[in-house]
């Protein structure tokens, strides 16, 4: 009760302080004034009295002081001067100040954005009410891996039985194209990397609160398979971008391709800022039943909604995950062959776009490691102008020490002058962060417009987390950059700062010392950066070059697709209708079904007799079971023997194998016509993806004959062209297959249109046409960007670094002018002293760079998933780093070692 | 508290109160008198004593402080606090 009445009275004496100081100055004075009176009357003469009474009061300056700090808030009045004094030092050095601050700024504005990044994805709730509701039903498997792919089945099921949802929604998000293209014209011109619709079920709207701008939302009723047109719901930035806001859209027509109806009535644009549950540019929302095609309703396989709910009150996630795990041990495993056993279902959070769950958080590690260690070269930078500077200071802080001033109070002014240039370094970052953000991201997104899509809806602008970020960390940076000078400029030994002594030989080495572990650290970081983004850049652009080892420029994908009012045998006599006339084309030059495409593999394992150890030796391959004519028509270099032929069915027990199997399963020897086991379960031709086989150990094998040896390629991993690939004749199917390949003598892309045609012609609905080529980039894209981003970091922090280097060096020469005057004058040619300049320097860089090599190696082990492909020894990156090197040094040190030289000796003794 | 002893009779100045505890103390407490007032202000702020402007005897302007309600109330408890400490002293010095 004391502290806090002492408290009050302090806040309301610093807001009358100038009175008070007044007051106790006066009371002070009359209390010295009876001293000397009473002195006087003793009979002193005035001087004696006056120094007998001062001795006798004590120290004024130091009392009052004590008196200062007893009454008021002192802190305060202390801090609101030296923010006074820091602000008037630093405007007095312009040119350190903007150098400093531009340093940190650098540094400080690339975290800025990053952290404005991850507060749109990861901290932002979605603009639904109550977010923190929403969880997303999540199934583990045996090691661990989680998804949350669900399928329509999985979706009845837990709707039909659950109780601690309040709503559950299921989304599935699809790419469609404008039945027209000239239809839509973003309003920006911008390419549109597609177009995305998600097909919901019709309590989305109900259950995610979402708030609509113009009409209605999804409503159980547009389920209702006999209306007369099917209905959608537009996002709020389609309506704006491409239907240019018209507040009579409503009742508007469009109409896709790809979905199963293609002509669809607009009955509502939703608010705008919601996007739906994950970011992403879309169209709109339809009703499930709009996708095309009937066997994704009842397959547990066709796994590709996300299920969304809205928990109820007092129920916890894990209680509810307790009960949907109940729900898919008894309807889903047991009614569906044992698919899904051993799975277990948990709930994840669903209130954010990014999610992040602990084990993401530590996949992003790197690119956040990035980050901070630009960060980190700010601040040693800027610690390293700061300490020259001080140095020049000393006087100054030694006169202050010497009048009296603690170490503390000089502490203090100095780590607020720090604090005030990081906070200054802040404000510059904060705008090159915004500028970052509006220019540097989007130009970093057209460049892959399915990035850019992918991230609409992430509000990347500044809110009140992100202020609160960029000032603990300008307070921190300036913290950094300040306190180790700080300290030393206020240590103890005052005397060789009143003596005025500069640094001649030998003295202050501890600080040179600091002073080059600083740069040393700053080189080591920069150079670490330089490394990694060479790594990557070096495989983004190896990605470009990457031989698929088939030639994907003149291959297509086609996929049959039927409005979902189509029964089996329409699908089926749409696709052989579609088959037939593709193949009469002239431009085609081979056609075959395909399972999907590309990157469609499964695991296996394969034994072998070993005549050598008359063992068995098994070998891991992928195997894919591919139609007669697939391997010609994708054209795959054949080594030796032969592909498969219209005859060749299962039964016949052939097998085509890659270069990479055959020299694992039988090495230094000729693999044609050899034989080895796979299970019997994989040549009954039932090869549902995704399914795993277990208990290979009992299950019945059977033998099969290598036929042919085909070359290896990438067309089933893209990273790696040496796998071991098995291809088995695919049984003959009764139905037509929905998924087309097809080789064309010329490019690719002129065949697209003629295709799209007569799958109109056939079912009514355009067919989803890919190239091959376009398929493989969008798999390397995302390296990419990850490269680029690399790439401009490690470009700043050179910039950092350099500017780093060329400071101390210029600073040491400066200080050292004495002693090189001296040399001069005793005949070393200016030369030698240039000479030593730069050794001096290049000792640093090398120093730097070692360490920063031997950084990033050890990193690069422990990265190794992001990098997966390229060694640390990597000659690009090596290259670059030596470069580095290179540029770094003579940058840095050319300047000053002329400098050096050009030292007239005569001046440089006669100057202090 | 040597300081609110001083005040418990009557108002005093600075170096009244200086005064009073030299004298009071025969002499034995000698305290460098411009020390006073950091521990006066303090009291004042937790409230103890207040302090008004006034004339002296010498005729000077001089800020006079005397006790609060408060003020008396820690004396007492203070005091009290004092003479049991120096009773246990004695016990214990008494016993060796």
């Amino acid at each position: 009760m004391r502290r806090l009445r002492s408290l009050f009275f302090r806040i309301g004496a610093f807001f009358r302080r100038r009175g008070l100081e007044d007051e106790m100055k006066a009371e002070l004075q009359s209390h010295l004034d009876g001293l000397v009176d009473r002195h006087l009357a003793a009979g002193m003469s005035p001087e004696e009295a006056r120094d007998a009474a001062r001795r006798e009061f004590g120290g004024i300056a130091q009392i009052q002081e004590e008196a200062r700090d007893a009454r008021s808030v002192v802190w305060v009045e202390h801090l609101v001067r030296d923010v006074g004094y820091a602000v008037r030092t630093l405007r007095k050095n312009p040119g350190f100040t903007l150098v400093v601050a531009f340093t940190l700024a650098l540094g400080l504005g690339v975290n800025t954005a990053l952290f404005t990044w991850f507060n749109a994805a990861a901290f932002r709730p979605l603009p639904v009410p109550e977010s923190e509701q929403l969880f997303a039903i999540t199934r583990l498997d045996k090691n661990g891996n989680e998804t949350k792919a669900m399928s329509l089945v999985d979706f009845v099921t837990y709707r039909d039985h659950q109780s601690v949802f309040s709503g559950l929604v299921a989304v599935r998000n699809m790419g469609v194209e404008p039945a027209d293209a000239t239809e839509f014209m973003d309003a920006r011109g911008a390419k549109s990397s597609g177009f995305r619709v998600e097909t919901v079920s019709p309590n989305y709207f109900a259950v995610l609160g979402v708030p609509m701008a113009l009409g209605r939302p999804l409503l159980p009723s547009d389920e209702d398979a006999s209306r007369a047109q099917p209905v959608i719901v537009l996002s709020h930035q389609f309506w704006q971008n491409y239907l240019g806001g018209d507040p009579n859209v409503i009742g508007r027509t469009l109409r896709f391709r790809g979905l199963a109806e293609e002509a669809l009535s607009i009955v509502g644009v939703a608010g705008p800022d919601f996007y739906g549950t994950g970011p992403g540019a879309r169209v709109g929302w339809v009703p499930t039943l709009m996708r095309p095609g009937e066997s994704w309703r009842t397959d547990l396989t066709a796994t590709d909604f996300t299920l969304t709910g809205r928990l109820r009150a007092g129920i916890s996630p894990e209680q509810a995950a307790e009960e949907l795990q109940a729900i898919a041990n008894t309807m889903l495993v047991r009614r569906h062959e044992g698919a899904r056993t051993g799975e277990v279902i948990v709930l994840s959070k669903a209130s954010r776009y990014l999610n992040l769950s602990p084990r993401q958080l530590v996949l992003m590690l790197p690119l956040i490691c990035m980050f901070g260690a630009v960060f980190v070269i700010s601040c040693a930078n800027a610690s390293n102008l700061i300490l020259a500077r001080s140095m020049t200071r000393q006087f100054e802080f030694a006169v202050r020490s010497a009048l009296g001033a603690t170490r503390r109070r000089l502490l203090a002014l100095l780590v607020t002058e720090s604090v005030v240039l990081g906070l200054l370094g802040g404000a510059l970052g904060w705008a090159l962060a915004a500028a970052m953000l509006r220019f540097v991201w989007p130009w970093l997104l057209d460049m892959q417009p399915h990035a850019r899509d992918g991230t609409a809806g992430l509000v990347l602008t500044a809110d009140y987390r992100v202020f609160a970020f960029t000032t603990t960390v300008s307070v921190l940076a300036g913290l950094a950059g300040g306190l180790l000078p700080a300290l030393h400029v206020t240590r103890r030994n005052l005397l060789p700062a009143l003596n005025r002594e500069g640094s001649a030989f030998g003295r202050s080495i501890r600080l040179s010392r600091a002073r080059n572990y600083l740069v040393v650290a700053q080189l080591a970081l920069s150079s670490a950066l330089i490394f990694i983004a060479g790594l990557l850049v070096h495989r983004a652009l190896r990605t470009q070059f990457y031989d698929p080892g088939f030639d994907l420029s003149r291959l297509l994908t086609l996929e049959v697709m039927v409005p979902r009012t189509f029964g089996a045998g329409q699908i089926d006599a749409a696709r052989r209708q579609v088959w037939e006339r593709v193949r009469e084309l002239p431009e085609v030059a081979a056609i075959s079904e395909t399972p999907r495409f590309p990157f469609s593999s499964t695991p296996a394992k394969v034994s072998v007799h070993d005549p050598g150890t008359a063992g068995v030796r098994t070998v891991q391959v992928l195997q894919l079971a591919v139609p007669a004519s697939y391997l010609s028509t994708l054209q795959l270099p054949l080594v030796q023997g032969r592909f498969f032929n219209r005859d060749d069915t299962p039964a016949d027990r052939v097998a085509v194998i890659s270069e990479t199997a055959a020299r694992e399963l039988w090495p230094g020897r000729d693999a044609l016509g050899q034989r080895f086991e796979v299970p019997r379960s994989l040549v009954a031709g039932n090869t549902a993806s995704g399914v795993e086989r277990r208990n290979e150990a009992d299950t019945p094998h059977t033998s099969l004959t290598v036929v042919g040896i085909a070359r290896d390629s990438r067309v089933f991993d893209p990273w790696e062209r040496s796998r071991s690939i098995v291809f088995l004749p695919a049984p003959p199917q009764t139905q037509a297959g929905a998924y087309l390949l097809i080789r064309t003598p010329h490019a690719a892309e002129r065949t697209v249109a003629t295709l799209h045609q007569i799958g109109r012609d056939a079912t009514g609905m355009a067919p989803r046409v890919f190239t091959v080529k376009e398929l493989f980039a969008e798999v390397y894209l995302q390296y990419r960007v990850v490269a680029w981003v690399a790439g401009i970091l490690a470009g700043l922090s050179l910039i950092v670094a350099v500017t780093g280097l060329y400071g101390v060096m210029t600073y040491a020469v400066h200080q050292r002018v004495k002693e090189i005057g001296i040399r001069v004058a005793l005949g070393a040619s200016p030369r030698r002293v240039a000479t030593g300049v730069l050794y001096e320097t290049l000792r640093l860089v090398v120093w730097g760079t070692v360490l920063g090599y031997a950084l990033s190696v050890v990193l690069a082990v422990f990265a190794r998933v992001y990098l997966f492909g390229v060694s640390p020894f990597d000659p690009v990156a090596c290259g670059l780093v030596a470069l580095f090197l290179a540029i770094v040094g003579l940058l840095a040190s050319w300047v000053p070692a002329r400098r050096a030289a050009r030292v007239n000796p005569v001046v440089a003794l006669r100057a202090e | 508290m040597l300081i609110l002893r001083a005040l418990q009779h009557e108002p005093r100045h600075g170096l009244a109160i200086a005064d009073r505890i030299h004298l009071v103390s025969a002499d034995v407490l000698r305290v460098e008198q411009g020390s006073l007032y950091p521990a006066l202000y303090r009291l004042e702020a937790e409230g103890l004593i207040r302090a008004e402007w006034g004339v002296s005897e010498k005729n000077r302007k001089a800020r006079f402080y005397e006790l609060t309600a408060a003020g008396r109330k820690r004396l007492a408890s203070e005091i009290e606090h004092w003479e049991r400490m120096a009773a246990a002293v004695r016990v214990v010095l008494s016993k060796a």
